[in-house]
């Protein structure tokens, strides 16, 4: 503890150590939230809680297909909006909500750009249809897969819209729920997150340079009463 | 990645205008920037206007090389400690982030309005290295003023071929010169003030400009629209001025130039740039005490000549572009026709009377009161709490008035904390620019009730579109103008609060009204997938024609955007007939328009094409007047081919884009490119 202190008092006075720390403290925290999302579902999957499922293409009672023609493995589109509803009582008996962290889709012999293979998903349990707020877009992780991160909470409804044309043709090999991901995934940067990494320590610094200023500031303040207060005294026995 | 280092190489030219502006003339590190891209502006666009852009090109480039080898020289006359300010390292990362960004992402235009002109008119002008105005070719809007064009010219300037992602990365690149000027006086020791002041400005483009949380990707910082940089450059003009304590000529001639920047962006810059001319002659004639000498001329002449020097510069660009428009396109500018076909000053004059009560009329009436009401009740802005059904919601709905009370705030609180110089400043400048805002409010109402025709005007159509460029420039000037209030106040202070609670106020709003994969940021490849299919569309039908091609293009979407998309694909390689700007409009009982026609037709032909019903025959007569060698299938429906598959070879049942004109001369056919087995 007195070691902390000894390093914030040293940074007190000094921006650049300042900033220095905060850019410290953000990485190290970016790193041990991704050890603990490591731990975490690491944990979960021992206890049961998320499992891998892996769901065939040519399953006809997986998914309840909207504008969207079956034929084994092979699917068209009929629509601009073609829709795959997970049965969850395929992954969850009971139909209690379950965790599904990660979608992937295993997508081959495409006759066009899909365009928007999107991911819906219901948070709650009285979400009566899927909005739009609520979905993630698919990340390319090879030529034929297609992953999706979903919210580390339950899921009460999960829908796949494989794409955004009528007359899209493909044949899905398989749709694996929650595949594990490996380290070297979770750990390469997003976008957003370069962006949070420039801008959030610089922000965190100067938002503790203030609360470290105002309380210099009150500190000399209660000081000033003080010395005031202890020259009346003396004035006061010299009378 | 050719692109790529040729915008480094460019940005790199930019950076050593800049550092030579500080050396030599004082001014800011952080507000050369401003200064060199708004000279960049005025100087391609007077000499584009004289047929001389490709020389400005040469000679800019020359500047640069020359300010470097200067610099390179006066190393030592180099203070890095006042180079490295935190506005200009903001300013540098920033860009250069954002040309990684797009160089990797590589965004293209997918507003409307960009392939009617703001993404179309750079196309024209890097292709043809001249003004477009001087190579209108099929574009519909040739007339708008040239700043921002020009801006995104210097970019293309180097690389032979058109880049869409740069026009983009010019655009961001002048955001981030407005916001590094608006706290240039910040010092490196005052980083914790530049740090929230630049979060807080660098979020203004979505606060003033978002007001839903949206379902789709928000286009803003990859958008070539006029507005948002209409709003800045309006700011900026300001932000040059007020922001150093110090008034040298430096400084009058960045304003100066900013002012003019300004009126060229847009056509309605140049209410904008009088106002803010007005607000800094005010400051300059009776509020500067020291002495702002105008060449020789000191004391009261030198800010006489500087004042009249503000409202003469963008007075001039205004008229110079008029002269422009009516040497070389033969239209007069002042003549706004609209709705009731009236000059621009007599708009102004009739609206003042009307606006006093002098004949006025019901449409202006009810105009003005929609205008009164959409001031608090219009949500503009992501400034709203709430929905719309609760007390909080429709008290803080993220109309005008809230803006105006969040911006009228901030004045108040860099007044309070300002010295008394400072202080005298900011009042007037607060009574000025509100007073200002309330001048341009009711011209826009004047636009509505005089120049926009039909419903558009009773419905205060693209409301927002025309009222937050004045939010926006105003917010950055509040912005700046606590920056300057801040700069010598203690670090602890409520100052410095208040300024990290906007802060933390803006970023809380903006991460409620936009996600990161709904924008600039992060948004899905996805988005792009129709337009880079016409792309590809478009680029295999051009390997079956020549530049002597003449296509009509057949497209049934409503509207008639596609018309634009495919003439900006198709162009320079091959003309895009107008083919009467398409739409499901496409029977043989359909009167074509007589302002649709080609502009060579003779008035015989524009009267028979305009009054005979659109039969196969008459098609087939009008490609044959028109010189079409080709037609480009986009959409269509099965009316269509019952009507006019007879004259498609296939039948229109292979699938072809682009079809060859066989004109036999009894009876045209048209045979899929490529021949009748090639599908699209």
């Amino acid at each position: 503890m007195k070691r902390l202190w000894k390093l914030l008092a040293s940074v007190r006075g000094n921006g650049k150590r300042l900033i220095a720390l905060c850019y410290a403290v953000f990485l190290a925290g970016s790193l041990v939230s991704v050890l603990f999302g490591v731990a975490e579902d690491g944990v979960r999957r021992l206890a049961g809680d998320v499992q891998t499922i892996e769901i065939m293409g040519d399953r006809t009672d997986a998914f309840s297909l909207r504008d969207l023609e079956q034929d084994g493995m092979w699917y068209t589109a009929l629509s601009v909006d073609p829709r795959m509803d997970l049965d969850l009582s395929l992954v969850s008996p009971g139909g209690a909500p379950v965790y599904v962290r990660r979608v992937t889709l295993y997508i081959e012999d495409l006759n066009m750009d899909p365009g928007e293979i999107c991911v819906f998903y219901k948070m709650r349990p009285n979400m009566e249809e899927y909005d739009a707020i609520y979905r993630v877009w698919a990340h390319r992780d090879a030529q034929n897969v297609y992953s999706f991160t979903l919210p580390r909470c339950k899921m009460y409804g999960i829908r796949i819209d494989p794409g955004m044309f009528a007359g899209l043709h493909f044949r899905l090999e398989r749709v694996v729920l929650n595949e594990p991901r490996s380290l070297s995934d979770r750990l390469t940067p997003t976008r957003p997150y370069l962006l949070a990494l420039a801008v959030v320590p610089l922000l965190a610094a100067s938002v503790l340079h203030w609360v470290f200023c105002a309380w210099d500031l009150l500190a000399e303040k209660r000081r000033g009463k003080r010395e005031q207060a202890a020259s009346h005294q003396e004035k006061g026995r010299e009378k | 990645m050719i692109a790529f280092l040729e915008i480094l190489i460019t940005f790199a030219a930019l950076l050593a205008l800049c550092l030579f502006v500080h050396v030599k003339t004082g001014v800011s590190s952080g507000a050369a920037p401003l200064f060199v891209l708004c000279g960049t502006m005025v100087w391609y666009s007077v000499l584009g206007s004289v047929h001389l852009l490709l020389p400005a090109g040469i000679l800019w480039f020359f500047a640069a090389l020359a300010a470097a080898v200067w610099l390179w020289l006066h190393r030592k006359a180099l203070v890095l400690r006042d180079v490295f300010s935190p506005a200009f390292v903001y300013f540098v990362l920033a860009s250069l982030a954002v040309c990684v960004l797009f160089a990797v992402r590589k965004p293209i235009f997918s507003e409307w309005d960009e392939f009617s002109f703001w993404g179309i008119a750079p196309k024209v002008v890097k292709t043809e290295n001249q003004l477009y105005t001087y190579h209108p070719g099929g574009m519909r809007a040739t007339t708008f003023v040239p700043g921002l064009i020009m801006l995104d010219y210097a970019f293309q300037f180097l690389g032979a071929a058109f880049v869409p992602w740069k026009v983009y990365a010019a655009y961001d690149m002048l955001y981030f010169a407005v916001f590094a000027a608006a706290f240039s006086m910040l010092r490196r020791r005052q980083w914790y003030l530049a740090v929230p002041a630049a979060t807080v400005l660098t979020l203004t483009p979505f606060l003033m400009t978002v007001y839903y949380r949206d379902i789709y990707v928000r286009t803003v910082y990859m958008n070539a629209y006029a507005d948002i940089p209409l709003g800045l450059l309006f700011g900026a003009e300001m932000v040059l001025y007020f922001a150093p304590r110090k008034k040298t000529p430096a400084v009058l001639l960045g304003t100066l130039l900013t002012v003019t920047a300004t009126c060229i962006a847009k056509d309605t810059g140049f209410a904008l740039c009088l106002i803010a001319a007005a607000i800094v002659c005010f400051d300059l004639l009776f509020l500067e005490k020291e002495d702002v000498p105008f060449f020789r001329l000191k004391g009261l002449w030198g800010r006489l000549c500087w004042c009249a020097a503000l409202a003469a510069a963008p007075v001039a660009a205004f008229l110079g572009w008029a002269a422009h428009m009516s040497a070389v396109l033969g239209m007069n500018r002042f003549d706004i026709g609209g709705a009731e076909n009236m000059g621009m000053a007599q708009m102004v004059v009739t609206g003042l009377r009307e606006l006093a009560g002098i004949g006025r009329t019901e449409k202006f009436t009810q105009i003005m009161q929609s205008m009164r009401q959409a001031l608090y009740a219009a949500r503009v802005t992501m400034f709203s709490l709430g929905g719309q059904e609760t007390r909080l919601g429709k008290l803080l709905n993220g109309s005008g008035a809230i803006v105006i009370t969040l911006i009228l705030t901030v004045f108040l609180a860099a007044f309070l904390l300002g010295d008394k110089r400072m202080r005298i400043r900011t009042a007037w400048v607060t009574l000025w620019s509100t007073l200002g805002f309330a001048a341009y409010y009711i011209f826009i109402g004047f636009t509505y009730v005089y120049v926009f025709k039909g419903d558009f005007g009773y419905a205060l159509g693209d409301y927002n579109r025309y009222i937050y460029p004045y939010y926006i420039g105003w917010f950055v000037l509040a912005v700046s103008m606590l920056c300057a209030s801040l700069k010598n106040s203690a670090p602890g202070g409520l100052g410095a609060l208040f300024l990290l609670a906007l802060c933390g106020g803006c970023l809380w709003r903006a991460d409620a009204f936009v996600q990161p994969q709904l924008c600039v940021l992060d948004y899905p490849d996805s988005f792009y997938t129709e337009r880079r299919e016409q792309e590809a569309f478009a680029a295999g039908a051009k390997q079956y024609l020549t530049g002597d091609d003449r296509i009509f293009l057949v497209s049934f979407a409503p509207f008639g955007l596609e018309w634009f998309q495919y003439y900006y694909e198709f162009y320079p390689d091959v003309f895009v007939d107008y083919s009467f700007g398409c739409g499901p409009e496409f029977t043989p009982e359909t009167i074509r328009r007589a302002e649709a026609m080609p502009d060579f037709f003779t008035e015989e032909q524009v009267t028979y094409f305009s009054t005979q019903p659109f039969t196969g025959e008459v098609w087939c007569e009008y490609l044959r007047a028109s010189g079409c060698t080709a037609i480009f299938m986009d959409q269509w429906d099965a009316g269509f081919v019952q009507n006019y598959g007879y004259l498609f070879s296939d039948g229109l049942q292979s699938g072809a884009k682009l079809y060859r004109i066989e004109d036999g001369g009894a009876q045209m056919r048209f045979v899929p490119a490529g021949g009748e087995g090639a599908a699209s």
